[in-house]
């Protein structure tokens, strides 16, 4: 009969044999580097409507709506995140203050421009996955929010 | 405690090279620890699109933080703690039932295997015994998946993973593997090393 050890280490190979890293995420992993953004303004997430509700209240309404705050002196963009029940893609909805310009959701490399009416934006289909928020600094440059996964 | 190309012993000197722009350390890293990140992924069940998500999701955070992780050696922690946060909200996203409390555990022990022939090969004898693991209670699998990335994780990134004390996971270990064994002797699996 194996020990404890024997088996830890007995699974731990066959989980590297059945269930091990895939290759694209490692690569995603490492790639993701690319985003890095030194130049920015950073617009940290301040209040989280999922982070700050015990993860097991599932079953209401609002489980699916997810309520974030970023901000950046003097500057906000406040966002509802909603998955959409038949097609799981989700809608974003918010408003921006203290900034100008179009609002920029990235998507890894790719770069989705929204309008922003009356500092207010509505934008539907969006896919799952991870994404930040970036508008322009009045002051110069751009204001972008911490990586959140939508 | 098992290392990747030694860089344990160098973390906060990775951690600094990455910060002040260094690719290769960055690199290096998530060659450290992203069987990590992985494994608490999978230990919530998540299929390939999520998992690969929560993994994405959990390095670009570590991205936006890096000048700002102040213990490096706590690293391991941070991530398995991030993941952990990241896979809830995946898991609140589609409804699906919360993840068991670990230490809820046992209380519900699947049917084991069908008997199988002693002279079974040992590949065919490891994908019984994978079989047999993935049907172990959410919490037993929880604890066990994520302790059986490559390299061991230490029993504090563990804890961060399962948001469990420390002291809880060498006992629950030792009564996961029990059942687990049990589980192979009843369905004449030999899980002895070889």
């Amino acid at each position: 009969m194996s020990t404890d050890d024997e088996l830890e280490s007995l699974l731990r190979d066959l989980a590297a044999q059945h269930d091990a890293v895939p290759e694209h995420v490692t690569a995603a992993a490492k790639a993701s580097w690319e985003l890095r953004d030194l130049d920015s303004r950073i617009a940290t997430l301040v209040a989280d409507s999922w982070r700050d509700q015990p993860a097991v209240a599932t079953r209401d309404s609002l489980g699916t709506l997810r309520m974030l705050t970023f901000t950046s002196d003097g500057a906000s963009i406040e966002v509802d995140v909603e998955t959409d029940s038949i097609t799981g893609t989700r809608r974003m909805r918010g408003f921006v203050t203290g900034a100008d310009g179009d609002l920029v959701i990235e998507r890894g490399r790719t770069r989705i421009t929204v309008p922003l009416v009356d500092g207010q934006f509505d934008v539907e289909g969006l896919a799952p996955g991870p994404a930040r928020l970036s508008v322009l600094d009045p002051t110069g440059g751009r204001i972008v929010t911490t990586w959140v996964s939508l | 405690m098992e290392t990747a190309g030694g860089i344990d012993d160098d973390l906060g000197a990775r951690l600094a090279a990455a910060a002040a722009g260094d690719r290769a350390s960055w690199d290096a890293l998530v060659d450290r620890f992203n069987s990590l990140v992985w494994s608490v992924a999978r230990s919530f069940r998540l299929p390939d699109d999520d998992a690969a998500d929560v993994v994405q999701t959990t390095w670009l955070r570590l991205l936006d933080h890096l000048d700002r992780i102040e213990d490096p050696q706590r690293l391991g922690s941070w991530l398995a703690t991030t993941a952990r946060r990241e896979c809830l909200h995946t898991l609140r996203r589609t409804t699906r039932e919360p993840a068991l409390d670990v230490l809820e555990i046992m209380s519900t022990v699947p049917d084991p295997r069908p008997p199988v022939d002693h002279d079974l090969l040992r590949g065919e004898r490891d994908t019984a015994l994978w079989a047999l693991f993935e049907r172990l209670s959410d919490g037993c699998r929880r604890l066990l998946r994520v302790m059986i990335a490559t390299p061991p994780p230490s029993y504090a990134e563990i804890a961060a993973a399962l948001d469990m004390p420390v002291g809880s996971i060498g006992p629950t270990r030792a009564r996961c593997l029990a059942t687990l064994r049990t589980l192979a002797i009843d369905a004449d699996l030999a899980v002895d090393p070889g």
